[in-house]
């Protein structure tokens, strides 16, 4: 009953600190990117979202407890995905803040002329968010019921949580989700210390554990967990780079376009990498728990099991608090990434002053499915696959659209996304079998493909690069307002 | 002119973790049940990496703004406001339509 109690405060106060502002947020520009000029610290805590999530707290240390070393694979990408962007990020803040870009969408509809193209990639950005929204919300239903172990209290944590987060988005946007994130840093961090500090002290220090694992069973030092091979390790770890580096979740987009400049996202993508050293407690936690726990133990429960058995129950709420936060804030921006794509790109003909109550609307939607997904446990984890294999599909894209000149049309580059993303479908569908190789990897075989053919037959039929508008006639544009 | 960010050289310095990364599997102590300092190998191997990228960014961030981009960085603090930018995005929407652009 304590630990339900501690939870339930913490996310009520969590959702407290996000509406925070006394006035709510009523223009949809400020509302996604406040007024770009978001300074370096809590820029820091928006992009730092996406290390420190569910995934973090439950499936980590659960991939660590069935694959050993093989889960640092996690710490991999996330930590190159920081030098990708320290390239990237600059380029795309610089187009969004010349341009007016809100969403991941616009910067497809502007740089290649098309404003179909937009709605394309923002309607597969926001159907691809929801199973990812569904994740969040659902990790954190489970947290709460693996502490308290009542399924009430779940339903109940989740319930709460999606109603605060719709509030809190709802009234101060990207600034109530800088707040809670900066909350839910410091919450994750010291929630998993004192998860690494239970498990050295009921071990009598951290080597001991590693040399008791050599002894019984020392696959899990190595990368050849069963299952957990090289094939897997280095294509589970491009994909991810790839989308991680490129940004290809369009909810990664808002933190981005909102920093004051670009020094400040180089600045943060210089040190960022650290911050994932942290993610080695869940790893070094889940292997712990293969000396303590039975091996039937559910991945997802591992490290919550393992707490309950080495902290009181005060400590144990404190650590599911921080578990809950890191659910609250990533559903946050997800959330946000799907209402400013339906309403900036999908619903374009909305009027400037509808577009709040879209975004309004959207986001009762979205969290009412995803909730409504969660609270039956639905088992979408197929439509997760598309999340991440069908977002990866956007990269080429991203990656032509950074150039000065954009030289591929929005036809090759469109039919690539479709013929990507038709690809992951069919394979998460129809349960083809990819031999560990991770189904957006596969896919971006053929979208090339499509996009280097299309390319080549609009260039023979005398198409040029694309036409851009110079940011110096910009400039002159405003220097004589 | 702005500097660009991204030369041949800075990418050969960033991809030295990278290539790290994507060896790990290859290297013996990661087929072979290994401890370095009491800790599994893989793990050492890969918080080396961490820390070698922040290096690698460190010193690609250097080079940058010793080749113009502190003087770019400054010019970019003269940006346009929100709003003006926000009207601008608006006028080009109008104006291609316009045109038959879109």
């Amino acid at each position: 009953m304590t630990v339900a109690i501690i939870i339930i405060v913490g996310i009520l106060i969590i959702g407290a600190l996000g509406i925070g502002l006394r006035r709510r947020q009523t223009s949809a520009s400020h509302w996604v990117v406040g007024k770009r000029d978001i300074p370096k610290w809590t820029t820091w805590f928006l992009q730092a979202g996406e290390s420190l999530t569910t995934f973090s707290f439950l499936g980590l240390a659960g991939l660590a407890f069935g694959g050993g070393a093989s889960a640092v694979y996690a710490i991999g990408y996330l930590t190159m995905a920081w030098p990708i962007n320290y390239f990237v990020a600059p380029r795309i803040r610089e187009l969004a803040q010349r341009r007016g870009y809100l969403t991941m969408a616009d910067y497809f509809e502007d740089r290649f002329r098309a404003r179909w193209l937009g709605k394309v990639v923002a309607i597969i950005g926001a159907i691809t968010l929801i199973p990812y929204l569904q994740l969040q919300i659902t990790g954190l239903g489970m947290i709460v019921e693996l502490a308290t172990g009542s399924s009430s209290a779940r339903g109940l944590s989740m319930v709460i949580a999606s109603i605060l987060v719709a509030i809190f988005v709802a009234w101060s946007g990207i600034k109530g989700i800088a707040r809670v994130a900066i909350l839910k840093d410091i919450l994750m961090a010291l929630a998993l210390v004192v998860v690494i500090a239970g498990v050295a002290i009921s071990f009598n220090g951290i080597s001991p554990v590693f040399a008791e694992i050599a002894d019984s069973v020392p696959t899990l030092l190595t990368l050849q967990a069963d299952g957990f091979g090289p094939v897997w390790f280095v294509t589970s770890m491009l994909v991810t780079v790839i989308g991680a580096g490129f940004a290809t979740l369009p909810h990664l987009w808002p933190p981005m376009l909102a920093a004051k400049s670009g020094e400040v996202l180089r600045s943060n993508s210089k040190w960022l990498p650290i911050y994932q050293l942290l993610l080695f407690i869940p790893i070094m936690v889940g292997m712990a728990a293969v000396l303590k726990l039975p091996a039937d133990t559910p991945g997802n429960a591992v490290l919550l099991t393992m707490t309950g058995n080495i902290v009181p129950d005060w400590l144990l709420g404190l650590v599911a608090v921080g578990g809950a936060s890191a659910a609250m804030v990533p559903a946050a921006g997800i959330v946000m990434g799907i209402s400013t794509l339906v309403s900036s790109n999908v619903l374009q003909q909305v009027s400037s002053a509808r577009k709040m109550t879209v975004n309004y609307v959207v986001i009762v939607v979205a969290l009412g499915l995803a909730l409504a997904f969660g609270l039956v446990r639905s088992d979408i984890g197929a439509l997760l696959l598309l999340t991440y294999g069908g977002t990866t599909q956007l990269a080429p894209g991203i990656v032509l659209a950074l150039q000065r000149k954009v030289r591929v049309g929005a036809w090759p580059v469109g039919l690539g996304v479709i013929v990507g993303v038709l690809t992951v479908a069919t394979i998460t569908f129809a349960g083809i079998p990819t031999g560990g190789i991770d189904s957006g990897l596969i896919a971006l075989v053929p979208n090339l493909v499509v996009v280097a053919i299309a390319e080549a037959i609009r260039r023979a039929r005398g198409g040029t690069a694309v036409e851009q508008v110079e940011f110096e006639d910009e400039a002159a544009v405003s220097a004589a307002r | 002119m702005k500097p660009r960010l991204l030369t041949p050289g800075r990418a050969a310095i960033i991809g030295i973790p990278i290539l790290g990364f994507f060896s790990t599997p290859f290297w013996t102590f990661a087929q072979e049940p290994t401890l370095w300092f009491g800790l599994p190998a893989v793990l050492v191997w890969i918080a080396v990496l961490v820390v070698l990228t922040v290096v690698s960014i460190q010193i690609v961030e250097s080079l940058y703004l010793r080749n113009g981009g502190r003087e770019a960085d400054l010019a970019e603090k003269e940006r346009l406001e929100t709003q003006q930018i926000l009207l601008l995005r608006l006028e080009r929407i109008a104006a291609e339509e316009e045109e038959g652009i879109r």
